[in-house]
């Protein structure tokens, strides 16, 4: 090299072999770990587990195979993904080693690569070579399948994502102890920060259904998202969906398996390598001297210490509230200075704890005041700003014209319970009438008159406009009826009665809930296969407070009919009768009659798209549905039954 | 030659280096002293590309260190916890210099194996500091730097050892033209072995001059004048230091020692004579005069 051009910079190399074998040399360990727990995880148990089967079935082994590739190999990548990037980066969180290591005559960039790569490369080796071995052990079985082969290798996609985003946290961060806490937190924090803002947001919004940032937050939440969305699933002989892959039923027969979510995982891989690239960047930004600080990166130190500050004002905040309070969040009884006081207290604990964190010390007051002030005045801010309601959250109801569809779900007296889909106008008039009639009624709910107690009754009112313009307008409401207004048209109980003689809800009542709107509102054609009509040999004693049947006296007396296709379709036209005559009612504030009979009917229809194309109706029977009645009747005729009616 | 220019390094609000400038000449020994706190770590890990300045610029043989890994592929350094990795043995941290020295000489880490006598296999974090010492000298002149750079080198050297290691130094020095930046409170063993001094205090280099440069433009007279008390002395002379035993007065000036010698001798003092002065006398006045002087305080 030549000391007569002094001012001419090497071409950045990206990779030190002498590094990386330095890191492989004195990190073997942890990849030995590595390699054994999956040997003890993958091919070792799906050899012990099957290599004495005398009659081996090949799809439970491989889905058990394909189990230990996905749900575990997601743990795993959770797990040692942190602990490989702590063992790379480690020398980020010692002065000594950060500042011998960035002596040396290498960029940044390559200092980062090679430890970045090394880690990556150790940990790929030994999943090849687990998918090796369980390819082994599936061909010493006699189960190996060629086509299912290439998804052992799936475990690649998390430990990918794992590992940069642990690598992530380490430049992130001067304190190896830091970095794991870190990572932990941030992989679930959009969930739990989910969850947290709309309690919050419930404790001061009259109506709070939660927000709609829920698929997103999952998302958000990587550890979380892969946890719940990625599984085995078989396609069984007969049926074009893909299913649960332990679901029981000798008759089944498996046409083909796979991991479901593989396409989230390679997103979060793909994620990852961005990660990876943005570690690097944050790696040459790095100052040397911020090892051993917990926050390493300056300008995310206000990031965290305000983060960490309104993370507790929400957590500790109403923690600390329903400690001091009781569990008073949206009653009467809920206390708006001892909220905004509890919460700004827990923002301020948040606070200084996060600056003595920053500046290693617990002397932090005079450094700290004038932020914790900003934290105090923000939180008690934001906590009147949505007690006021000054967005007009509270009193938002769309015009009907403009509704393309609602969701409502309707409750009272705690056992009461219906739901449905309203599509046409004067369906969407009773729930917009109901919904402004609960919005007026607002102080009379917050004070939280004593439910149960005489006329008045609890329930809730759900509702979840979807609009022609693509918003949505989501609000649940727990609310106190007083059966004493039933006469007033105009009062709540009056709206909410007329809301559940609404013909969605009367439908689903009709139906148990299992014929969806949707498939009325397309008008698909039903053919009907069958059914099953179980009823009371005599009347079977209950019990007095639940009505629910006394366990030793029903398998004894209850009596079961199977229906024939032609029977089930009569049972449905009778109940379409009864409810097209009006005789079948939501009593939401009145006793009804059951008769001790259940109808199941079984139906298939075009399942266009969707994921099943059959299904079935569970009915129980009114005294007022006389054509039902009728047709039920001669049905068990030959049974030798009593009919009975009972009041739940 | 290592030019710093302007440096400013702040931490937290305080600056530890405050608009530092320094110049190291090819092939010199270059001294670089200052109290506790002067900056002077703080100097050393700029020019190993360790720190990166916030204002300013920091060169070696003109091109920047920072970043470069041209420039330190030709520099080693000793810092002064030199420990790297925990589980490292001595082989393994050769095995990393080689990696990154394209002119590690693994012949004469071969030689200096007889001298520093450490087994190979042994794990660093077991060495005693002064054994840690030994590795870094070892595998810093096996990398064959054209720039040494040291942080308190020696600390923690037993006295041969510290001959040991000095003598491989000047011997690279004389043989191959190395420039040795080196830091260190022990002033008469810099005085040994140093041919530039530069002082540092509260993030500047106050002087930088050849130590004979130094010695030269700073004199210590013995006076003694006739009658009692002393004459007052010329305004225009720049006394650093003056004290005295009985009627012997010691003066030391700032200055040209013959026109020191000049300037008093139509003071007609009875005994005039020059002293030599050491390298922490005149970092001691030096410092002095910026307001860092060791101070009479009775407990």
């Amino acid at each position: 090299m030549s000391w007569e051009v002094p001012t001419m910079r090497s071409g950045t190399s990206y990779f030190n072999g002498a590094l990386s074998r330095s890191l492989l040399r004195r990190f073997w360990p942890l990849i030995a770990a590595y390699a054994l727990t999956w040997g003890l995880v993958g091919p070792l148990p799906l050899y012990s587990q099957y290599v004495r089967a005398r009659a081996l079935n090949a799809w439970a082994v491989w889905r058990d195979a394909l189990s230990a590739a996905s749900n575990t190999g997601v743990l795993m990548g959770l797990m040692f993904g942190i602990c490989f990037a702590m063992a790379m980066f480690s020398h980020l969180a010692s002065p000594r080693a950060t500042n011998g290591l960035h002596a040396l005559p290498a960029r940044r960039e390559t200092l980062f690569c090679t430890a970045y790569l090394t880690g990556l490369a150790a940990q790929a080796a030994v999943l090849a070579v687990n998918a090796a071995l369980m390819g082994l052990v599936l061909s010493a079985l006699g189960v190996f399948r060629a086509a299912v082969f290439a998804q052992l290798f799936a475990p690649l996609l998390p430990m990918v994502y794992a590992y940069s985003f642990g690598a992530l946290c380490m430049v992130f961060t001067g304190q190896i102890l830091a970095a794991p806490v870190f990572y932990g937190i941030l992989n679930f924090l959009a969930v739990g920060l989910d969850a947290l803002l709309s309690r919050f947001a419930g404790t001061f919004l009259y109506g709070w259904a939660g927000g709609p940032s829920g698929a997103v937050s999952v998302l958000l939440s990587p550890a979380y998202a892969m946890f719940v969305r990625v599984e085995v699933r078989t396609r069984y002989v007969g049926e074009d969906y893909w299913s649960y892959a332990y679901r029981y039923d000798p008759a089944l027969e498996v046409a083909d398996i796979r991991i479901q979510g593989l396409g989230l995982l390679a997103a979060y891989a793909a994620a990852g390598l961005l990660l990876a690239v943005l570690a690097m960047l944050v790696y040459r930004a790095r100052h040397s001297e911020d090892t051993g600080s917990v926050v390493a990166i300056r300008w995310a130190r206000p990031v965290f210490q305000y983060g960490v500050s309104f993370c507790a004002a929400l957590a500790l905040g109403q923690m600390l509230y329903s400690l001091i309070f009781g569990q008073h969040f949206s009653n009467g009884a809920f206390s708006l200075p001892g909220m905004l006081g509890c919460m700004a207290a827990a923002g301020l604990i948040g606070f200084f704890t996060a600056e003595m964190l920053l500046r290693k010390t617990v002397r932090v007051w005079k450094t700290g005041w004038k932020g914790a002030l900003i934290v105090a005045a923000a939180l008690t801010a934001l906590g009147l700003t949505l007690s006021l309601d000054l967005t007009g959250y509270e009193g938002r109801v769309p015009a009907e014209a403009d509704v393309e569809y609602a969701e409502v779900g309707l409750s009272a007296y705690g056992r009461f319970y219906t739901s449905a889909n309203f599509y046409d106008e004067a369906s969407l008039r009773l729930l917009t009438d109901a919904h402004r009639a609960v919005i007026a009624d607002k102080a009379r709910q917050q004070r939280g008159d004593d439910a149960d107690d005489g006329e008045l009754h609890r329930g809730y009112l759900y509702a979840a406009y979807h609009l022609k313009n693509g918003g949505m307008i989501e609000r649940r409401y727990e609310l106190i009826f007083d059966r004493a207004e039933r006469n007033d048209p105009a009062s709540l109980t009056g709206r909410i009665e007329a809301l559940a003689g609404a013909q969605p809800l009367l439908r689903d009542k009709a139906f148990g809930g299992a014929f969806s709107n949707d498939l009325t509102q397309r008008e698909r054609e039903l053919t009907f296969t069958g059914g099953l009509l179980s009823t009371a040999r005599k009347p079977i004693p209950r019990d007095p407070l639940s009505s629910v049947y006394l366990p030793q006296t029903y398998d004894e007396e209850v009596v079961e009919r199977e229906l024939s296709a032609a029977e089930a379709r009569a049972v449905y036209e009778a109940i379409e009768r009864d409810l097209a005559a009006g005789r079948v009612k939501n009593p939401i504030f009145e006793e009804s009659e059951y008769w001790d009979c259940t109808v199941e009917l079984y139906y298939s229809y075009a399942g266009r798209d969707s994921q099943y194309d059959s299904s079935m109706t569970r009915t129980s029977i009114t005294r007022e549905m006389t054509d039902t009645i009728a047709v039920l009747t001669q049905l068990v005729a030959s049974l030798g039954v009593t009919f009975e009616y009972y009041v739940p | 030659m290592i030019e710093v220019k302007g440096v400013v390094k702040t931490f937290d609000g305080f600056a530890a280096l405050d608009g530092a400038d320094m110049t190291v000449p090819k092939g010199s020994v270059y001294g670089l002293v200052g109290p506790n706190g002067a900056g002077k770590t703080t100097l050393l890990r700029h020019l190993t590309g360790v720190y990166r300045q916030d204002r300013g610029t920091v060169t070696i043989d003109g091109a920047p260190v920072w970043e470069n890994p041209a420039v330190k592929l030709r520099t080693a350094s000793i810092p002064d916890d030199w420990n790297y990795f925990m589980q490292s043995t001595v082989r393994d941290m050769m095995r990393l210099y080689r990696g990154f020295y394209p002119r590690f000489d693994m012949a004469r880490y071969e030689k200096l194996k007889a001298v520093f006598d450490i087994g190979e296999t042994r794990m660093i974090r077991r060495l005693s500091k002064g054994m840690q010492k030994q590795v870094a000298f070892w595998l810093a002149l096996c990398c064959l730097p054209d720039c040494l750079i040291l942080d308190e080198p020696v600390d923690g050297l037993d006295p041969v050892m510290r001959r040991q290691v000095w003598s491989l130094i000047l011997q690279d020095v004389a043989e191959r033209g190395t420039t040795v930046l080196v830091s260190s409170h022990n002033l008469r063993e810099l005085e040994d072995v140093c041919d530039h001094v530069g002082i540092m205090n509260r993030g500047k280099v106050l002087l930088e001059r050849s130590l004979s440069e130094l010695q030269d433009n700073t004199v210590k007279l013995q006076l003694v004048f006739p009658g009692e008390g002393a004459p007052a002395l010329p305004d225009d002379l720049n006394v650093l230091h003056e004290s005295a035993v009985g009627r012997v007065h010691t003066v030391i000036f700032r200055g040209r020692q013959e026109d020191i010698l000049q300037r008093l001798g139509g003071m007609q003092p009875l005994l005039m004579d020059a002293v030599p002065l050491t390298l922490e006398e005149i970092f001691i006045y030096e410092l002095g005069g910026a307001d860092y002087a060791v101070r009479d305080i009775v407990l």
